[in-house]
């Protein structure tokens, strides 16, 4: 088996606020395969974006801070680098682009400036041969005209061009690891799927991984090779990207699943998750899922009068599970390569809790043209 | 690509730069056009008294220099002598109360040699020109308003910057700083530092003639009120802008380009000067032109409270020796250096709005 590029072991992140400190992350492992995608999903607040740039060290300090954990790239732990060695890291070993493409780029430097500032850093050489490296990391990203576009500023260009721009600096240096915060939640859809689709091909010539965080399951449906679910805090479940949405473990993950609109369908209204996030200042006591849960409020139907107790969740009393509302289920590999964090899962009593990981891929991808057909027709099926 | 793409490139109107964007705005807003033209006379006015040839009329002190033959200080008429384009019947009739003027010039063989130029705005009491201490006024005005405000500017840029970056405890100590520099009065702040900085280089002065001959020579009295006036008042009038900048950059430096930034490796002095600098570019520009209005307007106050500058034809000086003759009738000198001022600030000011009006992202479209 390969060894990993990225490795996160126990990462523990807290911010400490008016009210008290918050975890935003909790014991998180993951681990990268080169050539990789990880796919982290999860509703905002969640801990996704946080977790991304606990990775490069980026999250505001004080108030943020590394509680505990490891970070490993390549074996050499990030954690413990001087702040000079991590800015190498940055840009040159581990890349990262954003959600918004509106206001990743700097309004007052052109293009090109901005791709060859990186370059120049990383890569030592003169600001010409730098805006030569920009030009072809344009052309590289699709952009028409690179010779041109090299010396326009931010605000001649539309988000798609923008978010590819931001890909475009980001590879400039050739990352092995590329970090996608919601590269694509700001865009249209069809400036989407193009900017996925380009994703998936920048990955294939050049073998990078990549983490790609998102709120959308779609994305990670036609993207990802192997998925970790986020919820408060906590990876609630891990697996390949086709055993997930074959058969999810995670009564968070099934809930998501079925509050997605499905063509075809006809509902009279979309189900949803009942309840709310929690607040990671005041998170509930056991599973963090458990105010929410249908799985745990099924189960007391069939359970003793001792195994059962009564809690308020969102305003309403329950009835749910003593074991859910007292302990923290741990994440444990339920069946292999399948990783769950619930009490009820089937197999959770008896698995190990072992760190997540998998250098799975995914069967097929779809293919180059796939995805706008896809849309056509879905349009069509819409306009039906 | 190689480099004829480029130079092609250049003429590309897609690449047209900030600078270029503003001269075209500044083109189609006429008043702003204006505004500029006169500030840029007024700069080339003043800067062409550098020249030896105007030189000769600058370079003069009071009493030793009287005699040197030099324009500003030299009688080129008769005492009070209205402006040459006001018909002699409209001069102030000679009035017995009041006692004769007493000046070098009264005593005794008076000759009026001056030009037309040197008689345009009629003269003083002594009977020199009002025109040249306009003329000179103008250099001393804008060399208080660009040094002055490149001192305040530099203050209050870096401090704002280092505030708003690094937060916590840099924070504090300057906000600190801050609160206390704006809590006293302004007036009060600068006349102490013009009295402590006038003590130290009367120190400094007498030091220097103690001193073997030859090595130092002693500046004359009125360079040294220059430049303490400078220093007050580039000492005092930061805060403003520092607060400004502060705010601004607190803003900044959560953007996402500046993540990105910090993402792709840059060191924070790449980040201040690169990604956080040139984004508060507009609030200094904007200080600055409406901020040499305040300094030019409180030379005059500072001259008019006996602070400001002595031995030099300044603007301020001018009202300040000008305001008893306004009892003789004579207008014309006060009026010289009132409608210099008050021009040169309309300009500026108007000039300050439309750069505020262009460069300041609130008040531009939503890009």
């Amino acid at each position: 088996m390969p060894q990993p590029l990225l490795q996160i072991d126990n990462l523990n992140v807290g911010f400490d606020t008016e009210r008290g400190q918050i975890r935003p992350v909790r014991d998180l492992s993951l681990s990268i395969y080169p050539g990789q995608t990880d796919a982290l999903v999860g509703e905002s607040g969640c801990g996704k974006s946080v977790s991304a740039l606990s990775i490069l060290r980026l999250i505001p300090a004080p108030p943020g801070k590394i509680l505990g954990g490891r970070i490993l790239l390549e074996g050499r732990d990030l954690l413990t680098l001087r702040e000079r060695e991590m800015r190498r890291v940055r840009g040159r070993d581990i890349a990262m682009i954003f959600q918004e493409p509106m206001t990743s780029l700097n309004p007052v430097f052109t293009i090109g400036d901005q791709i060859a500032e990186a370059v120049i850093l990383h890569q030592h050489v003169s600001r010409r041969a730098a805006l030569q490296i920009a030009e072809q990391s344009l052309a590289d990203v699709g952009i028409a005209d690179p010779d041109r576009r090299v010396r326009e500023y931010p605000h001649q260009m539309s988000g798609g061009m923008r978010q590819r721009v931001m890909i475009a600096m980001a590879l400039s240096c050739k990352p092995r690891l590329l970090i996608a915060d919601e590269p694509t939640t700001a865009l249209d859809v069809t400036i989407q799927a193009q900017i996925l689709e380009l994703l998936r091909k920048l990955q294939r010539e050049t073998g990078m991984s990549i983490l790609l965080i998102t709120h959308d399951l779609g994305v990670v449906a036609e993207n990802a090779d192997v998925v970790g679910v986020m919820y408060a805090s906590r990876i609630a479940e891990f697996a390949p990207v086709e055993a997930l949405f074959d058969k999810p473990k995670h009564p968070y993950t099934e809930g998501l699943f079925r509050s997605v609109p499905q063509l075809g369908a006809l509902a009279e209204r979309l189900e949803t998750i009942p309840g709310s996030v929690p607040d990671p200042a005041k998170f509930p006591g056991g599973c963090k899922f458990h105010p929410r849960c249908p799985r745990t409020r099924a189960m007391v139907t069939t359970a003793g009068e001792s195994d059962r107790m009564e809690v308020v969740a969102s305003g309403e009393r329950a009835t749910v599970m003593k074991v859910c509302a007292g302990n923290e289920p741990l994440l444990r590999e339920v069946e292999p390569v399948h990783w769950a964090q619930c009490h009820f899962a089937d197999g959770h009593a008896a698995a190990a809790a072992t760190p997540p990981q998998s250098n799975h891929r995914r069967s097929q991808r779809p293919e180059v043209e796939e995805a706008p057909t896809l849309i056509a027709s879905a349009r069509q099926e819409y306009r039906k | 690509m190689d480099a004829p793409a480029k130079n092609t490139a250049l003429d590309d109107p897609i690449g047209r730069s900030r600078f270029g964007e503003l001269m075209l705005r500044l083109y189609r807003r006429p008043a702003a056009f204006i505004s500029a033209i006169i500030v840029a006379l007024y700069v080339i006015v003043g800067l062409l008294t550098f020249l030896p040839v105007f030189d000769r009329h600058a370079d003069l002190d009071g009493s030793d220099q009287l005699k040197k033959d030099g324009l500003i200080w030299q009688i080129v008429g008769k005492e009070y002598a209205p402006p040459s384009f006001v018909s002699s019947a409209a001069a102030p009739p000679e009035d017995p109360e009041l006692p004769p003027p007493t000046g070098a010039a009264a005593s005794a063989e008076r000759v009026p040699h001056g030009g037309p130029i040197d008689l345009l705005l009629g003269t003083d009491i002594l009977g020199r020109s009002v025109f040249w201490h306009v003329i000179y006024g103008t250099r001393v005005a804008l060399t208080i308003a660009v040094i002055a405000s490149a001192l305040s500017l530099t203050i209050g840029t870096v401090l704002g910057v280092l505030a708003g970056y690094f937060g916590g405890i840099v924070d504090a100590i300057i906000i600190w700083v801050v609160n206390t520099v704006s809590s006293v009065p302004w007036i009060l702040l600068t006349l102490a530092i013009i009295f402590v900085l006038r003590a130290s280089f009367q120190v400094a002065k007498s030091d220097a003639q103690d001193a073997p001959q030859g090595t130092t020579k002693a500046a004359p009295a009125g360079d040294r009120d220059l430049e303490a006036v400078i220093l007050a008042m580039g000492l005092t009038s930061w805060v403003g802008l520092c607060r400004l900048v502060r705010g601004e950059v607190l803003s900044i430096r959560e953007r996402d380009y500046v993540v990105a930034a910090r993402a792709m490796g840059l060191d924070t002095p790449r980040i201040l000067v690169r990604h956080i600098l040139p984004n508060i570019t507009h609030l200094i520009i904007i200080t600055f032109s409406l901020g040499a209005v305040d300094f030019v307007q409180a030379e005059v106050v500072l001259t008019l409270l006996g602070l400001g500058i002595s031995a030099k034809p300044s603007w301020g000086r001018m009202i300040d020796d000008a305001k008893l003759e306004l009892l003789r009738g004579v207008w014309w000198q006060f009026a010289a250096a009132t409608i210099a001022i008050f021009v040169l600030c309309l300009a500026l000011n108007l000039l300050g709005d439309f750069l505020r009006d262009v460069l300041d992202p609130r008040l531009r479209g939503a890009d």
